[in-house]
């Protein structure tokens, strides 16, 4: 399975590489705008990724936006199995947690710090993890 | 009372957006637009389990939520067929979410409900069409005064897919309808199948006549005539009416 980090702080890359390395192929950038385009690349060669782990706030474009464009793409190419997108942020007003969900049909939302049951906690929701 | 500012915001939401969007889903179920329905619907109810997820006390919303959501995107896949039965489960199931929201915000959840609807959602789920249309020849349906008569012909009910027939008629029943359970053909019926009968007993008024000893033995020792009244008879049934 195929995993990607979209992360800016380099701490945190680290820690949550260290919890998904040994489940998943796990790839890491740095920003949305970046996440668009690994998320594209990724469908074109056939492997998309089974699981996003998205931070919010980050430059040049941010998580929920970044989101949006992925949703967008998935809709116009018909993909039929969406990508499984947690929110991993220090965000948690309730605008932000609310619009993640209906607009960018977030799979799932981690408050920071993002501790491994946590994490896991959601990819077993999400049916991606046996424990 | 003053609330957690994400309920607070939840609740605003839910009354303004997602209840006019479910509303409209739910009308284009029962017409012809079914897919568009369920279009409609995804969005809101994905919301509602993600963020319940995320409010402290709303987690078992979530839970359900997260159940009926599944149950939508069979019937969206064909993985359930669309069947008026189904399609009413559906918008069943869907009322209930915005039930079990408000029970849990005033702190008077119904959980025996909620299982009844899971328990037909699990059994809808793992139906096919044929093994339906095949069943439901098990059981003839009648009407006699204001009572659904199900006589049930199959002698002996413990495997899902012998009461599965039986729940299938229940389903095309309307809710809070008097039904009796005619079990003269019947030889066993096996605990599971009783407490399925049961759990729908709230939102129909079901009672059984004619049963076999067994049958008799085995609603007893679980405690289901409590919620399933027993009749020697169909006559003494309606006498007692």
């Amino acid at each position: 399975m195929r995993a990607l980090i979209v992360e800016d702080e380099f701490l945190s890359r680290k820690v949550l590489r260290s919890f998904l390395m040994t489940l998943f192929e796990v790839d890491i950038v740095v920003n949305g705008r970046e996440a668009v385009e690994a998320f594209k690349l990724a469908h074109d060669d056939g492997q998309p990724y089974d699981l996003i782990l998205m931070d919010i706030m980050m430059p040049e474009v941010d998580g929920i936006e970044a989101l949006k464009k992925i949703r967008e793409i998935e809709d116009s190419r018909q993909v039929r199995s969406k990508a499984k997108v947690i929110m991993t942020t220090a965000l948690d007003d309730p605008q932000t947690v609310i619009k993640t969900f209906y607009d960018g049909e977030a799979s799932g939302y981690i408050v920071k710090p993002v501790g491994k049951d946590k994490l896991y906690n959601e990819l077993e929701k999400l049916g991606l993890l046996n424990k | 009372m003053s609330e957690d500012p994400m309920v607070e915001e939840f609740f605003s939401e839910l009354n303004d957006k997602y209840y006019p969007q479910v509303m409209e889903g739910l009308e284009m179920l029962k017409g012809s637009d079914v897919d568009e329905g369920i279009t409609i619907l995804a969005r809101p109810l994905h919301t509602i389990k993600g963020v319940t997820g995320f409010m402290a006390g709303f987690e078992e919303a979530s839970h359900f939520t997260h159940k009926i959501e599944d149950f939508l995107k069979k019937v969206q896949t064909n993985e359930v067929p669309p069947s008026t039965d189904n399609l009413t489960l559906l918008s069943r199931g869907i009322n209930m979410i915005f039930q079990v929201l408000e029970q849990l915000r005033d702190g008077s959840l119904d959980r025996e409900e909620q299982n009844e609807v899971l328990t037909l959602i699990t059994n809808a789920s793992s139906n096919t069409p044929m093994e339906t249309e095949e069943s439901c020849a098990g059981v003839d349906i009648e009407t006699r005064e204001d009572v659904t008569i199900l006589r049930i012909n199959a002698p002996r009910i413990h495997l899902n897919s012998q009461f599965k027939p039986l729940i299938s008629a229940i389903l095309s029943i309307e809710p809070g309808s008097k039904i009796l359970l005619d079990l003269s053909k019947v030889l066993t019926f096996g605990s599971t199948a009783w407490g399925t009968m049961a759990s729908m007993g709230t939102t129909f008024k079901i009672a059984a006549s004619s049963l076999s000893p067994e049958a008799k033995q085995t609603i007893f020792a679980w405690g289901f005539d409590a919620t399933i009244s027993i009749y020697p008879d169909e006559d003494t049934f309606f006498t007692t009416q």
